[in-house]
Protein backbone atom coordinates (compact mmCIF):
# COMPACT_ATOMS: atom_id res chain seq x y z
CA UNK A 1 0.00 0.00 0.00
CA UNK A 2 1.53 3.01 -1.14
CA UNK A 3 -1.12 5.94 -1.45
CA UNK A 4 -5.04 5.78 -0.34
CA UNK A 5 -7.28 7.65 -1.44
CA UNK A 6 -10.49 9.03 0.81
CA UNK A 7 -12.88 6.34 -0.29
CA UNK A 8 -10.76 4.37 -2.25
CA UNK A 9 -10.19 0.65 -1.63
CA UNK A 10 -6.63 0.98 -0.11
CA UNK A 11 -5.33 -2.44 0.50
CA UNK A 12 -4.80 -5.32 -1.95
CA UNK A 13 -7.46 -7.48 -0.72
CA UNK A 14 -10.23 -4.60 -0.72
CA UNK A 15 -9.43 -4.09 -4.70
CA UNK A 16 -9.51 -8.08 -5.59
CA UNK A 17 -13.05 -7.84 -4.23
CA UNK A 18 -13.77 -5.02 -5.46
CA UNK A 19 -12.79 -5.79 -9.10
CA UNK A 20 -14.41 -9.46 -8.17
CA UNK A 21 -17.72 -7.93 -7.43
CA UNK A 22 -17.71 -5.80 -10.14
CA UNK A 23 -16.75 -8.43 -12.87
CA UNK A 24 -19.65 -10.60 -11.42
CA UNK A 25 -22.03 -8.10 -11.39
CA UNK A 26 -21.14 -7.29 -15.39
CA UNK A 27 -21.06 -10.96 -15.62
CA UNK A 28 -24.67 -11.65 -14.45
CA UNK A 29 -25.44 -8.07 -16.46
CA UNK A 30 -23.99 -9.64 -19.70
CA UNK A 31 -25.69 -13.22 -19.59
CA UNK A 32 -28.97 -11.60 -18.66
CA UNK A 33 -28.67 -9.45 -21.99
CA UNK A 34 -27.32 -12.70 -23.99
CA UNK A 35 -30.72 -14.46 -22.84
CA UNK A 36 -33.23 -11.91 -23.62
CA UNK A 37 -31.82 -10.97 -26.73
CA UNK A 38 -32.21 -14.57 -28.11
CA UNK A 39 -35.65 -14.34 -26.80
CA UNK A 40 -36.16 -11.13 -28.17
CA UNK A 41 -35.14 -12.65 -31.81
CA UNK A 42 -31.84 -11.83 -32.52
CA UNK A 43 -29.56 -14.63 -33.31
CA UNK A 44 -27.02 -15.66 -31.19
CA UNK A 45 -23.95 -13.87 -33.60
CA UNK A 46 -26.41 -10.28 -33.76
CA UNK A 47 -26.73 -10.28 -29.45
CA UNK A 48 -23.11 -10.82 -29.53
CA UNK A 49 -22.85 -8.18 -32.22
CA UNK A 50 -24.91 -5.49 -30.08
CA UNK A 51 -22.83 -6.31 -26.98
CA UNK A 52 -19.41 -5.84 -28.53
CA UNK A 53 -20.19 -2.68 -31.11
CA UNK A 54 -22.67 -1.28 -28.47
CA UNK A 55 -22.21 -1.93 -25.10
CA UNK A 56 -18.61 -2.52 -24.98
CA UNK A 57 -18.45 -4.70 -22.58
CA UNK A 58 -19.15 -7.72 -20.75
CA UNK A 59 -19.86 -8.91 -24.18
CA UNK A 60 -18.09 -12.53 -23.25
CA UNK A 61 -20.98 -12.91 -20.96
CA UNK A 62 -23.54 -12.14 -23.23
CA UNK A 63 -22.56 -15.04 -25.38
CA UNK A 64 -23.14 -17.38 -22.49
CA UNK A 65 -26.37 -16.14 -21.84
CA UNK A 66 -27.41 -16.02 -25.28
CA UNK A 67 -26.36 -19.55 -25.73
CA UNK A 68 -28.51 -20.72 -22.84
CA UNK A 69 -31.27 -18.41 -23.82
CA UNK A 70 -31.20 -20.15 -26.96
CA UNK A 71 -31.30 -23.51 -24.87
CA UNK A 72 -33.63 -22.70 -22.18
CA UNK A 73 -36.32 -20.71 -24.42
CA UNK A 74 -38.07 -18.72 -22.17
CA UNK A 75 -35.65 -16.13 -19.59
CA UNK A 76 -39.08 -14.86 -17.69
CA UNK A 77 -39.09 -18.39 -16.06
CA UNK A 78 -36.53 -17.73 -14.69
CA UNK A 79 -37.27 -14.04 -13.52
CA UNK A 80 -34.36 -12.46 -15.93
CA UNK A 81 -37.04 -9.74 -17.44
CA UNK A 82 -36.91 -8.87 -13.45
CA UNK A 83 -33.23 -8.61 -13.20
CA UNK A 84 -32.40 -6.10 -15.59
CA UNK A 85 -34.86 -3.35 -13.50
CA UNK A 86 -33.61 -4.47 -10.45
CA UNK A 87 -30.23 -3.64 -11.51
CA UNK A 88 -30.96 0.11 -12.58
CA UNK A 89 -33.08 0.44 -9.49
CA UNK A 90 -29.62 -0.85 -7.50
CA UNK A 91 -27.79 1.93 -9.70
CA UNK A 92 -29.85 4.76 -9.36
CA UNK A 93 -30.64 4.18 -5.66
CA UNK A 94 -26.99 5.63 -4.23
CA UNK A 95 -28.15 8.69 -6.29
CA UNK A 96 -31.27 9.35 -4.75
CA UNK A 97 -29.89 11.24 -1.91
CA UNK A 98 -31.74 14.89 -2.18
CA UNK A 99 -35.78 16.20 -2.67
CA UNK A 100 -34.37 17.38 -6.26
CA UNK A 101 -33.05 13.74 -7.13
CA UNK A 102 -35.80 11.80 -5.40
CA UNK A 103 -38.33 14.27 -7.37
CA UNK A 104 -36.51 13.70 -10.58
CA UNK A 105 -36.59 10.11 -10.27
CA UNK A 106 -40.56 9.77 -9.77
CA UNK A 107 -41.48 12.27 -12.45
CA UNK A 108 -39.16 10.52 -15.04
CA UNK A 109 -40.43 7.00 -14.29
CA UNK A 110 -44.24 8.43 -14.34
CA UNK A 111 -43.27 10.57 -17.33
CA UNK A 112 -41.66 7.05 -19.35
CA UNK A 113 -44.92 4.65 -17.98
CA UNK A 114 -47.13 7.11 -18.90
CA UNK A 115 -46.12 7.54 -22.57
CA UNK A 116 -45.66 3.71 -23.15
CA UNK A 117 -48.80 3.22 -24.69
CA UNK A 118 -48.58 6.29 -27.15
CA UNK A 119 -45.40 5.79 -28.54
CA UNK A 120 -42.80 3.45 -29.83
CA UNK A 121 -40.74 1.18 -27.32
CA UNK A 122 -37.45 2.94 -26.34
CA UNK A 123 -39.39 6.44 -27.11
CA UNK A 124 -40.18 6.95 -23.79
CA UNK A 125 -37.33 6.76 -22.05
CA UNK A 126 -36.02 9.36 -24.64
CA UNK A 127 -38.73 11.61 -23.39
CA UNK A 128 -38.18 11.38 -19.87
CA UNK A 129 -34.57 11.98 -20.25
CA UNK A 130 -36.40 15.86 -20.94
CA UNK A 131 -37.16 15.92 -17.37
CA UNK A 132 -34.28 17.07 -15.81
CA UNK A 133 -33.54 19.70 -18.13
CA UNK A 134 -37.05 21.08 -17.90
CA UNK A 135 -36.87 21.01 -14.16
CA UNK A 136 -33.83 22.94 -13.79
CA UNK A 137 -34.79 25.46 -16.39
CA UNK A 138 -38.43 25.80 -15.30
CA UNK A 139 -36.53 26.05 -11.30
CA UNK A 140 -34.27 28.60 -12.61
CA UNK A 141 -37.17 31.17 -14.50
CA UNK A 142 -39.06 30.89 -10.93
CA UNK A 143 -35.86 32.25 -9.02
CA UNK B 1 -30.63 -8.39 -43.42
CA UNK B 2 -33.15 -5.13 -41.71
CA UNK B 3 -31.76 -6.66 -38.25
CA UNK B 4 -28.48 -6.40 -39.05
CA UNK B 5 -28.83 -3.00 -40.24
CA UNK B 6 -30.20 -1.88 -37.04
CA UNK B 7 -28.06 -3.41 -34.62
CA UNK B 8 -24.93 -1.73 -36.89
CA UNK B 9 -26.98 1.83 -37.92
CA UNK B 10 -27.59 2.35 -33.98
CA UNK B 11 -23.87 1.49 -33.03
CA UNK B 12 -22.91 3.83 -35.45
CA UNK B 13 -25.44 6.65 -34.11
CA UNK B 14 -24.08 5.52 -30.28
CA UNK B 15 -20.58 6.19 -31.54
CA UNK B 16 -21.15 9.37 -33.14
CA UNK B 17 -22.86 10.63 -30.14
CA UNK B 18 -20.13 9.66 -27.60
CA UNK B 19 -17.96 11.99 -30.48
CA UNK B 20 -20.11 14.35 -30.35
CA UNK B 21 -20.14 14.59 -26.12
CA UNK B 22 -16.32 14.81 -26.48
CA UNK B 23 -16.26 17.89 -29.11
CA UNK B 24 -18.21 19.87 -26.43
CA UNK B 25 -16.98 23.04 -25.40
CA UNK B 26 -14.91 22.55 -22.05
CA UNK B 27 -16.84 26.21 -20.86
CA UNK B 28 -20.46 25.04 -21.66
CA UNK B 29 -20.00 21.94 -19.75
CA UNK B 30 -19.12 24.03 -16.98
CA UNK B 31 -21.89 26.16 -16.77
CA UNK B 32 -24.09 25.75 -13.58
CA UNK B 33 -27.06 25.02 -15.84
CA UNK B 34 -25.71 22.46 -17.58
CA UNK B 35 -23.78 20.56 -15.04
CA UNK B 36 -26.72 20.83 -13.09
CA UNK B 37 -28.41 19.16 -15.97
CA UNK B 38 -26.08 16.18 -16.61
CA UNK B 39 -25.99 15.70 -12.97
CA UNK B 40 -29.27 14.82 -13.25
CA UNK B 41 -29.86 13.23 -16.28
CA UNK B 42 -28.54 9.42 -15.03
CA UNK B 43 -30.88 9.61 -12.26
CA UNK B 44 -33.78 10.48 -14.68
CA UNK B 45 -32.62 7.54 -17.20
CA UNK B 46 -32.02 5.13 -14.43
CA UNK B 47 -35.52 5.67 -13.33
CA UNK B 48 -37.50 5.90 -16.60
CA UNK B 49 -35.68 2.79 -17.60
CA UNK B 50 -36.47 0.75 -14.06
CA UNK B 51 -39.77 1.91 -14.28
CA UNK B 52 -40.86 1.05 -18.31
CA UNK B 53 -38.90 -2.10 -17.54
CA UNK B 54 -41.14 -3.30 -14.65
CA UNK B 55 -44.93 -1.79 -15.74
CA UNK B 56 -44.45 -3.03 -19.61
CA UNK B 57 -44.53 -5.54 -22.08
CA UNK B 58 -43.83 -3.98 -26.24
CA UNK B 59 -46.15 -1.05 -25.77
CA UNK B 60 -48.66 -2.26 -23.15
CA UNK B 61 -48.44 -1.11 -19.34
CA UNK B 62 -49.24 -4.79 -17.47
CA UNK B 63 -48.83 -5.64 -13.93
CA UNK B 64 -46.87 -9.04 -13.48
CA UNK B 65 -44.33 -10.93 -11.40
CA UNK B 66 -42.01 -8.37 -12.28
CA UNK B 67 -44.01 -5.80 -10.34
CA UNK B 68 -43.08 -8.06 -7.06
CA UNK B 69 -39.70 -8.85 -7.77
CA UNK B 70 -38.99 -4.66 -7.86
CA UNK B 71 -41.06 -4.66 -4.69
CA UNK B 72 -38.09 -7.11 -3.33
CA UNK B 73 -35.44 -5.23 -4.67
CA UNK B 74 -36.42 -2.44 -2.85
CA UNK B 75 -36.62 -4.28 0.50
CA UNK B 76 -32.81 -5.75 -0.66
CA UNK B 77 -31.85 -1.95 -1.20
CA UNK B 78 -33.16 -0.68 2.25
CA UNK B 79 -31.25 -3.61 3.82
CA UNK B 80 -28.10 -2.45 2.22
CA UNK B 81 -27.87 -5.53 0.06
CA UNK B 82 -24.78 -5.79 -2.14
CA UNK B 83 -25.80 -5.46 -6.10
CA UNK B 84 -25.52 -9.13 -6.85
CA UNK B 85 -28.01 -10.00 -3.75
CA UNK B 86 -30.75 -7.32 -4.82
CA UNK B 87 -30.79 -8.46 -8.73
CA UNK B 88 -30.75 -11.79 -7.69
CA UNK B 89 -33.74 -11.68 -5.21
CA UNK B 90 -35.65 -9.41 -8.02
CA UNK B 91 -35.03 -12.42 -10.80
CA UNK B 92 -35.60 -15.47 -7.85
CA UNK B 93 -39.21 -13.44 -6.49
CA UNK B 94 -40.21 -12.94 -10.06
CA UNK B 95 -39.27 -16.83 -11.22
CA UNK B 96 -40.58 -18.18 -7.99
CA UNK B 97 -44.18 -16.45 -8.26
CA UNK B 98 -44.25 -17.71 -12.01
CA UNK B 99 -43.37 -21.47 -10.93
CA UNK B 100 -46.48 -21.48 -8.12
CA UNK B 101 -48.70 -19.79 -10.55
Amino acid sequence: VTETVEGWPSTRAQVMRTALSVGVATGAYGVSFGALGVAAGLSVVQTCAMSVLLFTGGSQFALIGALAGSVIGDPAALGLDAAAPAAFLALLWPRLNSRPTWLTALTAALVAVLAVPFVPAGVPVLIAALVPAIAVLDRRRAA
Amino acid sequence: VTTWGAILATAAGCYLLKLAGLSVPQQVLEHPVMARISDLLPVALLAALAAVQTFSTGDSLVLDARVAGMAVAVVALLLRAPFLVVVGAAAATAALLRLIN
